[in-house]
Order: C-alpha cells, then sequence, then structure tokens
C-alpha cells in the first residue's frame, strides 16, 4: 500500500467531517475546560458523547474499521484525559467498543481500555514539569530517548507559536516525501488540497526540491454543522539533502483574508537507519479575536496530527513509498484575491 | 607544541624561522577609500585627529561628508550608504522637537545615495531596524541585529543580515535554490578577495612547505588590510581553518583563527549562511568575530573597526555572490 495515494480517498469523505469534529472536541476541553456557554452557538465543539457517537458513525462508515487506528486512539485518550466520562451505559460501551478498534491487538475491551488510558499517560503534550535537580546529561540522555517531546505553544504578544519535535520508526526517505508540502494533504485531515500552482517543466518526484507557491485548502470542523475554510496560497521552499530535509512556508495571501501570520517549517533529520527525528515549528495569527482566542487549540491540534499522522502511515505500513508525481505536477490556477 | 612544526625549511634543508614578509603601506586609491570609511565610524574628536590623514589637497575640506562626497566615485555604493549613515543623528520620529540642521553634504548625499531627505533620514535613523544598515533604495534587507560585548582585551562583535535570495531585485526570476547556493560561497575564504578593502592574495598555503601539519587543519595565506593611524595597513597573515562545512544545502559554515600578526594580537572568526526558517526565499548571514588588535588607534578604536570591518565585509561579499553568476554588473 503507498502511503502517499492511501489517505487521500478518504479525506474527502463524508466520514472525515465527523473525524475532524471529534477531534475538535478534546483539544477545546483540554484548553478551556468543561464550561464553554460563552462560546457562540454555532462554534460550539461536540459534546464527549457527542463525539463518540461521530467517531462510531466513522468507523461504521468506513466498514467497522477506522482507517486511522493512531488517530482513533489518540482522540479517545485525549478526550478521557481532557475529563469526559460516558454520560450512560450506553455511551461507555460505545467508548469501550471504540477503544477496542483502536487497539486492535487488545484481548477483550477492559484491556483495550487500559491500553488506551495508558496511551494518555504517556500523552507528549501533557505538562511536563523541568526537574532542575536532574544532571544537565541526564536530562540530555532523556531528551534524545524520548519519542515525543510535549507540544509547546508560546504567545510572543503578537503571534502564536507551536513547536513539535517527535521520532518517527521510519527511514528517512518516507518521512522526506510526506515532508514534500504538495503531500501534506495525506498526512492529517485538515488539508482539502495543496497543490502547487507553479510546476516545474520536468516531472519531479516526492523527494525532490523545489521552490515555488502551494494553493492548499484547510478545513476545520468545529463541530457536525459548522465548518471554517481557509483558502491560502503559500511561499514554499522544500529542500532536500542526503540525511535530511525541510520545507519552509510562509502566507502570501488568504482569499478572504482570514489569516495575518502564518509560516513556518517542518524538519526531518535521519537518527539512525530506522529512525527519523520530525521538528514541527508554525507560526500563526488570525485576523479574527475569536480565532486568535482558540489559536493555541487549533495549533496544538495541526501539529499533533502531524505525528499522527506519521506514525499511521508509515510505522504501520510495510511498503515503500514509490514515486508520486501527479500532485507536484497539475496546474491550478491561484484563487481570486 | 614544539616550534619546529612552524618551521619551514630552506633549500639547504636546515629549518629556517617562517617569517612573515613586512609589506609597505598601501597609498593606493583602496587605502584612501579604507581611511574615509573607517572614520565615519569614529567619534568626533578622533575624526578631526584624523583628517590630518588626508592627502594633502584635500585638507582644506571641513568635514567628512564632504570628503565622501567628493570622493563618492571611488567608494563602493553600499559602503559610501553606511558611511553616510553613520553621519545622521538619531531623531525620535514623535519629537515635537526641530529637526537637526544637516550639513549641506550630508543632505546631498542622502539625496543622491540613499534618496531620502534629511529629515525622514534621522527619524528613521532613530528606528533599530536601520541601526546596522541604511534603507538602501535598490536592495531589500529583511531584518538585520548587531551585538557588541567585551571580554577582557578581547572585542567581540556579531553581525546578522537577512536578505532575500535571490538578493539584487533587478533580476527576480534568478533561480533560488542556485542563488542561495553562490552565497554559500561566502563562507569560502578563497572568494573573500571581492572585499578588497580589506582582503587580498588570498591562497592556500602550500602543504609541501609546511612541517607536520595536521590534515584536518588546513591553512590560508592573505593579505589583511586595515585601516591605521597613518591610512591603510597591511599584513600578510596566515588563517587556520578550525572549521569548514559547505556541503549543507541548508547552511555553510566557516570558522578560522588568524595568527598573531602585526595589526591582530588575536582573532577568531564565524562566518555562517543559512536558509531562514521559516522564511521561504531568505538568507541569514551570520559574521562574527572575536578580536584583540595591537595596541595603537586600531585597539583605542577597537569596537568602531570591528563594527566597520563586519559590516563593509559582509555587505561586499553578500553584493560579490549575487553578482557572480552575472559576470559581475555592477
Amino acid at each position: 500500500m503507498n502511503p502517499l495515494r492511501s489517505g487521500e480517498s478518504w479525506w474527502k469523505s463524508p466520514q472525515a467531517s465527523l473525524q475532524r469534529a471529534a477531534l475538535w472536541n478534546p483539544y477545546f476541553y483540554r484548553f478551556f475546560g468543561s464550561e464553554h456557554g460563552h462560546v457562540q452557538s454555532g462554534l460550539r465543539p461536540l459534546s464527549g458523547d457527542e463525539s463518540c457517537r461521530a467517531l462510531s458513525q466513522v468507523v461504521e462508515l468506513s466498514g467497522g474499521q477506522h482507517p486511522r487506528p493512531t488517530m482513533l486512539k489518540r482522540c479517545l485518550s485525549r478526550m478521557w484525559s481532557s475529563g469526559y466520562r460516558p454520560s450512560n451505559q450506553d455511551y461507555d460501551s460505545m467508548f469501550k467498543g471504540l477503544a477496542s478498534k483502536a487497539v486492535p491487538h487488545a484481548a477483550t475491551p477492559d484491556e483495550a481500555f487500559k491500553a488506551l488510558l495508558q496511551d494518555g499517560d504517556h500523552n507528549p503534550s501533557r505538562a511536563v514539569r523541568p526537574q532542575p535537580e536532574q544532571a544537565d546529561a541526564m536530562v540530555a540522555e532523556a531528551r534524545v530517548s524520548r519519542d515525543s517531546e510535549p507540544t509547546a505553544v508560546t504567545f510572543d504578544g503578537n503571534v502564536w507559536t507551536v513547536k513539535k519535535e517527535f521520532l518517527v520508526h521510519s527511514p528517512i526517505k518516507g518521512v522526506i516525501g510526506l515532508l514534500n508540502p504538495v503531500n501534506w494533504q495525506l498526512l492529517t485531515p485538515f488539508f482539502k488540497k495543496t497543490q502547487r500552482i507553479d510546476p516545474p517543466q520536468n516531472p519531479t518526484g516526492p523527494t525532490e526540491p523545489w521552490s515555488g507557491v502551494l494553493h492548499e485548502e484547510v478545513v476545520i470542523n468545529w463541530n457536525t454543522v459548522a465548518v471554517q475554510s481557509f483558502d491560502a496560497l503559500l511561499k514554499i521552499d522544500y529542500t532536500v539533502a542526503r540525511d535530511m530535509a525541510r520545507a519552509d512556508y510562509s502566507l502570501k495571501y488568504e482569499k478572504d483574508n482570514q489569516i495575518v501570520v502564518d509560516d513556518g517549517y517542518a524538519e526531518a533529520r535521519r537518527e539512525a537507519s530506522q529512525a527519523t527525528r520530525y521538528i514541527g515549528y508554525k507560526r500563526l495569527r488570525f485576523a479574527s479575536s475569536f480565532l486568535n482566542l482558540v489559536a493555541p487549540a487549533l495549533l496544538c491540534m495541526f501539529i499533533e496530527q502531524d505525528e499522527v499522522g506519521f506514525r499511521d502511515l508509515l510505522e504501520r505500513e510495510a511498503d515503500a513509498i514509490a514515486p508520486h508525481v501527479s500532485a507536484a505536477n497539475e496546474t491550478v490556477k491561484a484563487p481570486k484575491k | 607544541m614544539r616550534s619546529s612544526k612552524r618551521l619551514h625549511r630552506s633549500a639547504a634543508g636546515k629549518p629556517a624561522r617562517q617569517t612573515v614578509p613586512r609589506v609597505p603601506e598601501r597609498r593606493t586609491d583602496d587605502a584612501d577609500v579604507h581611511s574615509m570609511l573607517w572614520r565615519s565610524y569614529l567619534p568626533d574628536d578622533a575624526r578631526s585627529k584624523s583628517l590630518g590623514l588626508l592627502k594633502p589637497h584635500e585638507r582644506p575640506l571641513r568635514s567628512l561628508p564632504e570628503v565622501l562626497e567628493k570622493n563618492q566615485g571611488k567608494i563602493p555604493k553600499p559602503l559610501l550608504g553606511i558611511a553616510v549613515w553613520n553621519q545622521v543623528p538619531s531623531v525620535d520620529p514623535n519629537s515635537r522637537a526641530p529637526a537637526p540642521a544637516l550639513d549641506p553634504a550630508l543632505e546631498q548625499l542622502l539625496h543622491t545615495v540613499l534618496d531620502l531627505d534629511g529629515r525622514t533620514a534621522c527619524s528613521l535613523r532613530a528606528s533599530p531596524s536601520y541601526d546596522a544598515f541604511p534603507p538602501y533604495p535598490d536592495q531589500l534587507i529583511l531584518d538585520t541585529r548587531y551585538v557588541k560585548q567585551h571580554h577582557g582585551h578581547k572585542a567581540i562583535a556579531t553581525l546578522e543580515i537577512c536578505v532575500p535570495t535571490p538578493f539584487d531585485p533587478r533580476h527576480p526570476n534568478t533561480d533560488q535554490a542556485a542563488e542561495f547556493d553562490r552565497l554559500k560561497l561566502i563562507a569560502d575564504p578563497r572568494t573573500w578577495s571581492a572585499c578588497k578593502l580589506f582582503w587580498s592574495q588570498i591562497e592556500r598555503c602550500d602543504p609541501s612547505r609546511i612541517v607536520k601539519q595536521p590534515k584536518t587543519k588546513r591553512s590560508i595565506n592573505a593579505r589583511l588590510h586595515l585601516p591605521g593611524e597613518k591610512g591603510a595597513v597591511s599584513e600578510l597573515v596566515r588563517l587556520d581553518i578550525v572549521e569548514f562545512s559547505n556541503d549543507n544545502p541548508l547552511r555553510a559554515h566557516i570558522r578560522f583563527e588568524i595568527r598573531e600578526n602585526r595589526l591582530t594580537k588575536l582573532c577568531h572568526g564565524y562566518i555562517g549562511v543559512q536558509k531562514e526558517p521559516g522564511r521561504p526565499g531568505a538568507a541569514r548571514v551570520s559574521n562574527r568575530k572575536i578580536v584583540q588588535f595591537a595596541p595603537g588607534w586600531l585597539d583605542n578604536y577597537a569596537f568602531e573597526t570591528l563594527r566597520y570591518w563586519l559590516q563593509a565585509e559582509t555587505v561586499t561579499l553578500i553584493g560579490a555572490a549575487s553578482r557572480s553568476h552575472r559576470g559581475g554588473d555592477k
């Protein structure tokens, strides 16, 4: 199975909207708690029970199996750690049923549920207190051995910044292919389209460097009703070397001027023959004050789904990435500003 | 370390002490340009003393702006821009105080070189964005940073400049990757002769002449020109490359040491070029030096000299790298 092709169709399916809406639930509640009376009703995220039902529908519509098991597992563990408890027996059994789909190797639903909680305990986005009493060398050792660094969100008074670092247990070649901006649509459910608008004369492979302009369409489902989309052009510089690659991007403009600042980079470095370190960095500022209010949660959701995407596509799939040139060479028109 | 490692062998096979030949101070146009530019960094009292350094026919001139205006044809435009900028007083743009009266020659230079009037120049000068470089009318600088500190007798300064690639806006369709590759050449000492005010005669040391030189440590002979009390002075120096890397498509850098000589008791340098993270089409050049100048004027005005060295070297090398593929057009 070619991961560069596998995700494309699913993100455009109706159940992907349900998945996106369910994902927003734990991120919103993690950041803002369970009180959400001040949020406009149209933008109110799904409740825990509603998310549970949405995820069940996703599984049902996908033929009884979630196409992205890591995504389902992370979504459920984050729901649990953000305070969700099923309100009645039906939702309780629904949640445990989902847990057994997310952890297919578990023998019983209870075992799957335990594995889920364990995943929540190792959740890298949980607050990690610095331990000054530890010797620097020990801290350094711990950093090296950790698979995933905590997601760091900072605010410099003007722009929100998020940084995420994790280890992908896959050769760098596969990671580089997905790092190519034209393939971002395969990595996370939020990209409806990532297409180069100034294609080169000669076809290029996914691991060949390029610089130019990318047309991206991003969709956020606040719940099962309200959808927000962004139609943006990004300036891209995708650099590839033998042991590393980096995709730098910065916003040229968003069609409806909804975004003021959007820049950052995604970097992959070879750590061992079967391990690649990924570093994601993103700066964002919306024009809307409401969106700026929820920006830290949004940024976390975005960047943590990168990790989930890599794990689902590369750590679970044994096949190597075949050259994929179509997305990089298709011609599309730039949206009118 | 035994001193014999630093010796050359004479034709007779006997060790002969390696000597760096002294050269006469340069009295060329470059030396005059060097002197003029350096004086633009000095405080007023030092500058007035140094006016005596001019050639006899220049003595009647009263101010540095007049000297610069008279000699503007000899000075590379980016460096002339910095020298002019150094003369501009900074005025808080929100202040209601009247703008200071500028020397007419300075006003004229501001108009000719930077396309600015005096009042605008004074208010822009107060902005941290234009601390290191003026707003060049034909070249975009995305941001700059200049940091200095001293450590004992050593002056330490770092200049960072973030420029678009392609650097020259007259050639917007230049291939971005190729332009960055050319910019990376700044880290290669063999290209430094493009900054002829400071460097010339750059050549790799002949390995056969050096006894037991470590293979990892390559050396380069170069003539270093620095401004001085009696105009520019030059010295043949040995530059040891401590670290050099240019095979990464994202960055290149060099660390080097200049052995003690008549001009510098100590000089450690770093020049790095890297693609700016999260900013496609932008590159950052960092130039850092730790210097202890030989006693005298250079040491008395160590930070002024170092700032001049870093600014002139950086802007000249970037300009040269940008022009290199177009056959050096100006």
